[in-house]
């Protein structure tokens, strides 16, 4: 096995997913597969290649830093599914202790 | 009845530069043609489901107007003409969902720099095209909505991403759409449904506003009935953006200046590799058909070898899940759309997550999360970029010999609904022929060049140099011409 049920877990816990068991055990076995079928890219030997992250030669590109219009507030939180005045509304971050 | 066949038979066989005349000379008006489709898609769109929605009332403002412009003398290569669209761009004041339940009622508030290009021009917005959730997947069976039929038969899949895209086209319920390709999600459709489809190399257009998969690989680009359309298309979308910061910023050159010129001299590169086991008969001959028309017409052939194609799949499944990990972070239920009820932040981030995303959604964000995740990183994601450096340098090399390069847009015709939904590794390798593009930033379009012995169409992939879409089009032109392919099912005519 590449990967383990606990790491599929895990990794759904960083990814901010929360599972069923079922997918657990589903996820576990096809991305094992995958995994498996990637390893045919240890075959090449890469030493000394440098990786491609983005194929146009840019880099940082940058504008004139001038004032310019930007959406309302009242665009910008129109679709928010919880808001209070010009802010977004989420549960609490922070435990208060009661 | 036949007369009514006939007229139906000759708006629907007119490319756009054709409905322009008729439009220019008031014989149509935009709402006549407007009407006309929308009249078709109440008709057969509920066999097919290419839309997800409809926004008929939209569409007749837009008509409306584009027919005040005409009045008015404007002339815009797409005044007036109706489109669907992928439902993957921001487009401002209708509702953008990428086919998830994560997105639904998200309305957003401007609008993505295609959409503004075709607002300019006075399209028409018929309506809201199916694709798989987020553009992830090869069939639109990823859908949260509905499964897309495949036209030429509808117990098949349309090909994906933009599935919906390509089978509304094919089945003559919209002019012309745009979709999104990232590993094949424009060609692969446009191939299986017997249209044009066209990928620009990455950066010709922008993606600003376009709901992001993995930004080194997504590109957007014209889905039509004819080169001819696709030039026009990709005339209006083209071109360097300040808003997106991987445009190019190069002059774009008139496309359809292209078509019509012959291709004498022209070299084609044909890839020993892309004739793999497991390529259909009836695919393979359509291919070899193809290549002799070009020689026919004056082009020479070069054998050349793109060694590291056998490795693509597996470098496009860590660089794309690892991207889309990272982009579909915002999906948190704070910002837009769904939000469940969570104990605090994190549980109401993972129930938000459980309940918008699907199946093959979550499965890219954990197997992205994976190869990204210390420990993994060197071996997956670093490696992945590496193979990618010798992917792009062997279509350097080959470039070197050709000035375009033609394989087969799919390994076979459509399969059948269900058939690949349970077997993802499966379904990932059917797009074994046009991953290649995406990873090393080419441009490339499927043109159909015929079908196989069940009436399935076969889409021939050319790909070009890089910012070379010009010698594409004006290749795939002499092969439309001469081969005079078929478009609209019968059944699409009554």
């Amino acid at each position: 096995m590449k990967i383990t049920r606990d790491v599929v877990e895990y990794v759904a816990h960083l990814g901010r997913l929360e599972l069923e068991p079922h997918e657990i055990e589903l996820y576990t076995l096809q991305i094992d597969r995958i995994l498996e079928y990637m390893d045919k890219l240890n075959s090449i030997d890469t030493k000394d290649i440098e990786p491609t992250s983005h194929v146009v030669p840019v880099s940082c590109v940058l504008r004139e830093d001038g004032v310019k219009s930007s959406f309302s507030i009242d665009d910008s939180t129109k679709n928010a599914p919880e808001k209070k005045g010009n802010f977004f509304k989420v549960p609490p971050i922070i435990e208060v202790e009661e | 009845m036949k007369k009514r066949r006939d007229n139906v038979e000759k708006l629907l066989e007119m490319n756009i530069m054709q409905t322009r005349e008729l439009l220019k000379k008031r014989e149509i008006t935009s709402v006549e043609l407007t009407r006309f489709y929308l009249d078709r898609i109440k008709k057969y769109d509920g066999v097919l489901l290419t839309y997800i929605k409809l926004t008929e009332d939209v569409a007749m403002e837009m008509a409306k107007e584009a027919d005040g412009r005409i009045a008015k003398g404007e002339d815009k290569w797409l005044l007036g003409i109706p489109f669907g669209i992928k439902d993957i761009f921001c487009t401002r004041g209708i509702e953008t969902t990428c086919a998830s339940q994560i997105l639904r009622g998200f309305i957003p508030p401007y609008d993505a720099t295609v959409i503004k290009k075709l607002r300019e021009d006075g399209f028409v917005h018929l309506g809201r095209l199916n694709m798989d959730e987020f553009a992830m997947g090869s069939s639109t069976e990823n859908s949260s909505f509905q499964t897309t039929r495949n036209p030429w038969d509808l117990s098949r899949i349309p090909g994906g991403s933009s599935g919906g895209s390509a089978s509304a086209v094919a089945a003559g319920l919209c002019m012309a759409s745009l979709g999104t390709d990232t590993g094949g999600s424009i060609r692969q459709p446009a191939g299986l449904c017997g249209t044009v489809g066209l990928k620009p190399t990455y950066g010709r257009v922008s993606r600003y506003g376009l709901v992001a998969f993995a930004s080194s690989l997504d590109q957007i680009g014209p889905i039509t009935r004819s080169v001819t359309d696709c030039a026009v298309v990709l005339n209006v979308i083209a071109g360097y953006d300040p808003m997106d910061s991987t445009s190019i910023p190069q002059p774009v050159p008139d496309y359809m200046e292209y078509l019509g010129r012959d291709i004498k001299g022209m070299k084609i590169g044909i890839p020993k590799e892309y004739f793999i086991e497991g390529m259909e008969d009836d695919v393979k001959k359509a291919m070899e058909d193809s290549i002799s028309l070009f020689v026919n017409h004056g082009a020479s052939v070069v054998d050349i070898t793109l060694p590291h194609t056998g490795y693509a799949v597996a470098t496009y499944y860590i660089v794309c899940t690892a991207e889309a990990s990272s982009n579909l972070a915002r999906y948190d239920g704070v910002k837009y759309g769904l939000r469940a009820e969570g104990k605090d932040i994190i549980d109401m981030y993972k129930k938000t997550r459980l309940m918008g995303f699907g199946k093959e959604v979550k499965r890219r964000i954990i197997l992205g999360t994976y190869v990204l995740s210390s420990g993994y990183y060197d071996a997956y994601y670093r490696k992945a970029g590496k193979v990618r450096t010798l992917i792009r340098r062997d279509f350097e090399e080959a470039f070197k010999q050709c000035d375009i390069i033609l394989t087969p847009v799919s390994p076979t015709t459509a399969f059948k609904i269900g058939e690949k939904v349970e077997d993802p590794l499966m379904m990932y390798l059917s797009d074994i022929f046009t991953i290649p593009i995406n990873l090393a930033g080419l441009p490339a379009m499927s043109v159909p060049c015929g079908f196989d012995g069940a009436g399935l169409p076969i889409g021939l992939q050319i790909i070009g140099k890089p910012l070379d879409e010009a010698h594409m089009l004006q290749a795939a032109y002499v092969l439309e011409t001469e081969k005079n392919v078929k478009k609209i099912p019968d059944r699409f005519k009554e």
